[in-house]
């Protein structure tokens, strides 16, 4: 009936054309179901069929897929961007970078690998998270080194021994460290760019006690221990007793490290001395898989004498050699010295209140402590009272050191740094 | 209808996760990349104890105490023995041994070596011993009232209770060492190690009589005793292990001066960990009885005792 409807109108058209006005006034709906079926029409979504409705999901799909792409692409613009900042900045911005370091480190195996398996096994119960390295051998036959090296997997890695710290009668491992010890800490800074490269290097002792078998399991008659065992290296932490923090604060302030060693007359005669504990390191020409050797001389500081006195004060035994001229290297590096046990004075004696004085009325006659702070090497020199103070509560500061730790590690951390100018 | 509308909530959800997701990706690489911006390298290194060691007389007094000077051979003891009957006869011995006694004290160690090295001029075997100090007490008549254990405090009255108490070893030689102290032992700081306070149970003053008495033979944590490193078996001098030691490359030189080296590593040394200690050993000095000591001429011998933590 609709076709009827429709056609007519156009057969209309068809035989009066100039009726057309007439069609379209002709096609308004008639009756109200015809009304109420047009609005229907209009408020109802249209139907699709199967082909239509993928094709509308795959529309959809690429405009998501289109916007993922542009903010994905936005981030990693502006990501790759906040980390590749401009390397010229001045100050002391740390250099954060989304890629690996600009170095590893490494350090050669000795050639008298025997003493490895016991070494490490003690390392293992200081600390666990020391792992081998990778290892990479330089040279053939005779000639081959084993290195150790750092990676991305082993950040954190043993440092081998070496010829100079298993010397017989006096072997870091097995004869142990005392006042008047010294060695070097030898290693190579493999760069991985060229051109600049600057790194600070961070020394820290960590100190341990061992524990040893008890009564009991050294007489068991199934397993006798031995009474030298080490069954446990426990680090001295927060918890522990006054001494032993006091030991490890002792340790770190008494063993010292320098950029040079010479012998003279058989003395060991050490400059440029390392302040804080860090060695800024850099070098303007280093090129990609090129080693960088580092080494790094220290040695636990007997006397007080020996930090202050220079050689033509009465039996000094100085460690810096004599200074030349004003502002040579011996003469910063005493006066670094001087300036370190000032500042640092209660990392470096011990007990400090028991050495100063009171008269009978309870009044302070002598602050031991004030005299630390603002000290020089003449009033050193002249002031008996005051060099006698300083020697014994530095040793100690030694004893303390001796009865309460068994073992250290020495944890040396290597950092990309900027480059600076001298 | 409905379906299209569910699944488009749907797939905004989806893709609000996923870029989400993606960001948090984006960012913890390089902050995981900035954490390991370091290398590490830890050397181990033993730390050596400090050897505050001290070698005295007994009970810590200053080694110029430490007497040990003539050695009597031809001391005898009675004793009783049952003869070729069974009777009960007294008969006479020669004594074959003698005691001294020496101390090791100083600031704690958990273990130190203990060395002795003599020359072997004289036909004696020397063994080293625990000592335990007795302090007695004595009445105005010289009867004994007491005898205490000064590390323990612990008493002993009665003669007989005490199991060796005035009897004498098989060679004659009596179980305890007499020595009168020279020094208030508290107040003794020769060795600059400072003993707290009525650090023995017991305090002893100048003049007291102490009784030390010989206990077992000295034995390490691992429960060994002492050794010669140079000694052969059955032979009185030494042999040639550890000659260049004291002599080097000369070897003309009289074998009985050539010292025998005796040592115990890893023997007990303090109790507690913050005080100091002192322990008291005896050298006893022996010489067969089969020996006829008249036979040999008086020679001397030179002793070392060293103490030092390894």
């Amino acid at each position: 009936m609709k076709a009827e409807k429709f056609n007519q109108p156009l057969l209309n058209m068809m035989n009066s054309p100039s009726s057309a006005a007439d069609v379209w006034t002709r096609r308004q709906p008639e009756t109200d179901t015809e009304n109420q079926k047009a609005v229907d029409d209009m408020n109802t979504p249209p139907v699709h069929t199967y082909d239509e409705l993928k094709k509308i999901r795959r529309d959809a799909y690429i405009k998501m897929a289109v916007i993922v792409v542009i903010i994905v692409t936005a981030l990693v613009f502006g990501s790759v961007a906040w980390f590749t900042q401009s390397r010229e900045v001045e100050g002391s911005a740390v250099r954060m970078t989304a890629s690996d370091l600009s170095f590893e480190i490494r350090v050669a195996e000795n050639s008298d690998a025997s003493y490895w398996s016991a070494y490490k096994g003690l390392i293992n119960l200081a600390d666990s998270n020391y792992k081998d390295g990778y290892k990479q051998t330089v040279g053939e036959d005779e000639e081959a080194v084993d290195y150790y090296m750092t990676n991305g997997n082993n950040d954190s890695i043993v440092w081998r021994l070496d010829s100079d710290d298993l010397t017989e009668n006096d072997s870091i491992i097995i004869d142990g460290l005392k006042p008047n010890s010294c060695g070097t800490l030898s290693f190579d800074i493999i760069p991985k760019i060229n051109g600049d490269l600057a790194v600070d290097i961070k020394l820290n002792i960590r100190g341990f006690t061992a524990v040893y078998p008890t009564q009991e399991e050294i007489e068991d008659e199934d397993d006798p221990q031995d009474p030298d065992t080490i069954k446990a290296l426990n680090e001295v932490s927060n918890s522990s007793s006054t001494d032993e923090k006091n030991a490890v604060k002792y340790i770190n302030g008494h063993i010292l490290y320098f950029t040079d060693k010479t012998s003279v007359n058989d003395k060991n005669i050490y400059s440029g001395y390392i302040e804080n504990n860090i060695y800024h390191w850099q070098k303007s020409d280093v090129i990609e898989g090129r080693a960088e050797p580092v080494k790094i001389h220290w040695i636990w500081v007997n006397t007080v004498d020996q930090i202050i006195l220079k050689s033509t004060d009465a039996k000094s035994n100085p460690i810096i050699g004599d200074s030349e001229t004003e502002n040579d290297q011996a003469d910063k590096d005493r006066k670094a010295l001087l300036s370190y046990i000032k500042r640092q004075n209660t990392s470096i004696f011990d007990s400090i209140d028991l050495y100063d004085e009171y008269n009978d009325s309870n009044a302070l006659t002598y602050d031991f402590s004030a005299k630390l702070d603002d000290f020089s090497y003449d009033n050193y020199k002249k002031d008996e009272k005051l060099r006698n103070k300083m020697t014994d509560s530095y040793n100690a500061a030694d004893q303390i050191i001796g009865t309460n730790l068994n073992y250290v590690l020495i944890d040396m951390k290597v950092i990309e740094s900027q480059m600076k100018n001298n | 209808m409905r379906e299209n509308v569910k699944t488009r909530k749907q797939r905004m959800v989806e893709i609000i996760t996923a870029i989400i997701m993606t960001a948090i990706l984006l960012i913890s690489i390089p902050v995981f990349a900035w954490f390991t911006n370091q290398r590490n390298m830890a050397k181990l290194a033993k730390i050596k104890a400090p050897d505050d060691l001290y070698i005295n007389a007994a009970h810590r007094e200053d080694k110029i105490h430490l007497d040990m000077r003539t050695v009597n051979v031809s001391m005898k003891y009675k004793t009783t023995e049952l003869d070729e009957e069974n009777n009960k006869v007294e008969v006479e011995k020669p004594v074959t041994s003698q005691n001294y006694v020496f101390s090791v004290s100083g600031n704690y160690v958990r273990s130190f070596t203990l060395q002795m090295e003599h020359t072997t001029n004289n036909p004696f075997s020397y063994k080293i011993y625990e000592g335990i100090i007795y302090k007695v007490e004595k009445n105005v008549s010289g009867d004994i009232l007491s005898i205490t254990n000064i590390k323990t405090g612990k008493s002993i009255t009665d003669e007989s209770e005490h199991p060796d108490y005035n009897t004498l070893n098989a060679d004659g030689s009596p179980k305890y060492v007499e020595y009168i102290a020279t020094n208030d032992w508290d107040a003794l700081e020769v060795t600059k190690v400072t003993f707290p306070n009525n650090f023995d149970s017991v305090s002893v003053s100048a003049g007291d009589t102490l009784y030390i008495y010989v206990g077992d033979e000295l034995t390490n944590l691992a429960g060994t005793t002492g050794g010669y490193l140079n000694k052969a078996d059955g032979v009185r001098t030494a042999n040639g292990s550890l000659t260049d030691k004291s002599y080097d490359d000369y070897d003309n030189f009289n074998i009985y001066t050539n010292p025998l080296f005796w040592q115990l590593k890893n023997v007990k040394g303090g109790e507690t960990k913050s005080q100091p200690f002192y322990n008291t050993y005896v050298i006893n000095v022996s010489w067969s009885p089969t020996i006829d000591m008249s036979l040999y001429d008086k020679e001397t011998d030179i002793i070392y005792i060293s103490a030092f933590v390894e």
